[in-house]
Parts: structure tokens; C-alpha cells; sequence
């Protein structure tokens, strides 16, 4: 079980491993998110109430999602660098933190144009709106520690108390929306019910974000790979590894 | 069922195309950001690493 533990968090076992799945869970990614798009762009019904501005929702609530989502990731693996001390996890939190941050970027920004015509404003203090924006700032707080201290160890540790002691906010974001009910409607998806939406509509939503978790999974992969890569630039399995395939496959 | 009578339709949506197509242009525009740095990045590490290689002390002197 540790001999298995350990393998798992080697950095080179992960990317020689990693590299048979990354260029299927691209394509996978593309399949899903083109789909999606043609379908959530020209195919899907216009909302009675909304018109057409409806359509953003199919950026909106995935990348929302995975904002939500790569905080976990990002959390977890601080809280395993700090208790086992893996150098693996060092590795994820630092590559999720600035993919996180895109997401809930984006989230923040498609939300921001589609209050444009629905709310009449671009911006409002609203309580789901706020606490994304203090998730936006909690992400760069962990990118900016990573590279607070010189010594690599240390800016990690702090790194990773800040995104365990951030995610306070996680479940302050998922009820903002029935605690203070101000003009961010409540969840359209719920596990626990039937989605409050025309299947229609919904169905290319599911695609979207199927596409946009396979596209997160990809690219934090991706990023990981190429800090393992950095990191171990100076070892002979590096050196060999781009010496033998000429520099040709990512 | 396409949505849309014409292109034009399309691209204007009742109004709301200039929200619509700004909200998926940046944020398809992040995403691809978002690959792209680790991509020069990977570039930029072979590089050093081939420089390494190649790199001969005697014909330096």
C-alpha cells in the first residue's frame, strides 16, 4: 500500500503515465466543448423571459463550476503537502492555483456581461458576486506566496494554509444565493431535485460541462507536467526524455 | 432545430449578440491562454536543455 503510495506521488512516475492519457482527454475536451458551443450558440431554444442573452449560462455555470472545483483540488493538495510532505502535491497545488483562477475569471466576467442586459448593470455587490470575488483574490494570494519566500518549502507551506483557511468561502459561495437573496437567482442544478429547466436547454448544458471538466482535467495535467519537467530539468531522465523523442510530442 | 433564420440573425441575436459573442470570444480566448503558457514554457525548458547539450568547453576557449 506505501510502496504504492509513493510511486503515485513520484513526479516521474506521474508523467510518464500522465503522457498516455493528456492527448485523449484533449480530444475529448474539444469533442465536448465544440459540441456544446454549436449546440448551446445556434441549436438550443431561446429563454421566454431572457431572449438570447440566456446563452451565456453554457460558459458561465461550467466555469463556475470548475472555479468551485479547482479550489478543492488546489485545498487538498495543500493540506497533503503539508501533512505527508509530497512533493508531488506541492506540484498540483502550485499548477491548479492559476488555472483556478481563469475559471473563476471567466465565470466572474460572462456573469458580469450577462447582468448587462438582464440586471441592467455590469456589477453589484451581490452576495454570490462577492464571495467569487474574494475566491478570485484567494487564488492569487496563493499564487502570489508560492513565490513569496525564497526558500521553495516555506512559500509552499504558506501557500497551502492560506487555500485550506480560504475554504471557508467554498460553502459561504454555494449558499450565498438563499441566504441573501438579492439579485443572483438561485441554483439552476441541484442533486438533490430535478433541474428547474427545459430539457432543451439543459442538455447542452450537461455537454458543456462535461467539456469544460475534461478540459480542466487536461490542462492541469498539462501544467503539471511541464513543472515536473522544470523541476527535474536537471535530471538524466529528463535530459534523456527529450533527448530520445527529439522535442516532438508535448 | 437551428434557431436562427440567417446569418445575420445569428450573429446579432435580437439585440443581445454583441453580449453573447463578447462573453464566449474572452472567455474561449483565457482557455486558450491558459494552454499556452504552459506550452512556451515546455518550449523554452527544451531549449535550455539543448543548449546544455551542445554546449562544448573546448570550443569555447
Amino acid at each position: 500500500m506505501w510502496q504504492w503510495f509513493h510511486k503515485l506521488a513520484s513526479p516521474r512516475w506521474f508523467y510518464q503515465t500522465s503522457g498516455k492519457w493528456l492527448p485523449w482527454l484533449f480530444f475529448l475536451a474539444v469533442v465536448f466543448i465544440s459540441l456544446g458551443l454549436v449546440w448551446g450558440l445556434g441549436f438550443a431554444p431561446q429563454d421566454a423571459k431572457q431572449g438570447n442573452s440566456f446563452r451565456i449560462i453554457y460558459i458561465h455555470v461550467p466555469s463556475s463550476f470548475l472555479a468551485l472545483a479547482g479550489y478543492y483540488i488546489m485545498a487538498t493538495a495543500g493540506a497533503i503537502s503539508i501533512i505527508w510532505k509530497i512533493k508531488l502535491a506541492d506540484i498540483v497545488m502550485m499548477s491548479a492555483a492559476p488555472i483556478g483562477a481563469s475559471f473563476t475569471f471567466i465565470a466572474l466576467l460572462t456573469g458580469a456581461i450577462w447582468g448587462k442586459p438582464t440586471w441592467g448593470t455590469y456589477w453589484i455587490w451581490d452576495a454570490r458576486i462577492t464571495s467569487m470575488l474574494i475566491l478570485l483574490f484567494l487564488y492569487f494570494g496563493v499564487m502570489v506566496l508560492q513565490k513569496a519566500y525564497s526558500r521553495q518549502g516555506l512559500s509552499n507551506r504558506a501557500a497551502a494554509y492560506l487555500a485550506l483557511v480560504g475554504t471557508v468561502n467554498i460553502p459561504i459561495i454555494y449558499k450565498s444565493v438563499d441566504w441573501w437573496y438579492t439579485l443572483h437567482q438561485p441554483a439552476t442544478i441541484k442533486f438533490t431535485e430535478a433541474p428547474s429547466m427545459h430539457p432543451d436547454m439543459f442538455h447542452p448544458l450537461l455537454v458543456m460541462i462535461a467539456g469544460f471538466y475534461l478540459f480542466y482535467a487536461a490542462a492541469l495535467i498539462f501544467k503539471i507536467r511541464v513543472e515536473i519537467l522544470h523541476r527535474e530539468r536537471r535530471t538524466s531522465w529528463v535530459q534523456d526524455h527529450f533527448f530520445s523523442k527529439k522535442n516532438k510530442e508535448l | 432545430m437551428f434557431q436562427f433564420g440567417s446569418l445575420s440573425d445569428f450573429i446579432y441575436m435580437a439585440g443581445h449578440g454583441q453580449y453573447v459573442w463578447a462573453a464566449y470570444f474572452i472567455s474561449l480566448s483565457v482557455m486558450i491562454l491558459v494552454l499556452a503558457e504552459p506550452f512556451f514554457r515546455r518550449k523554452n525548458i527544451a531549449k535550455e536543455i539543448n543548449k546544455q547539450r551542445h554546449y562544448d568547453p573546448i570550443k569555447k576557449l
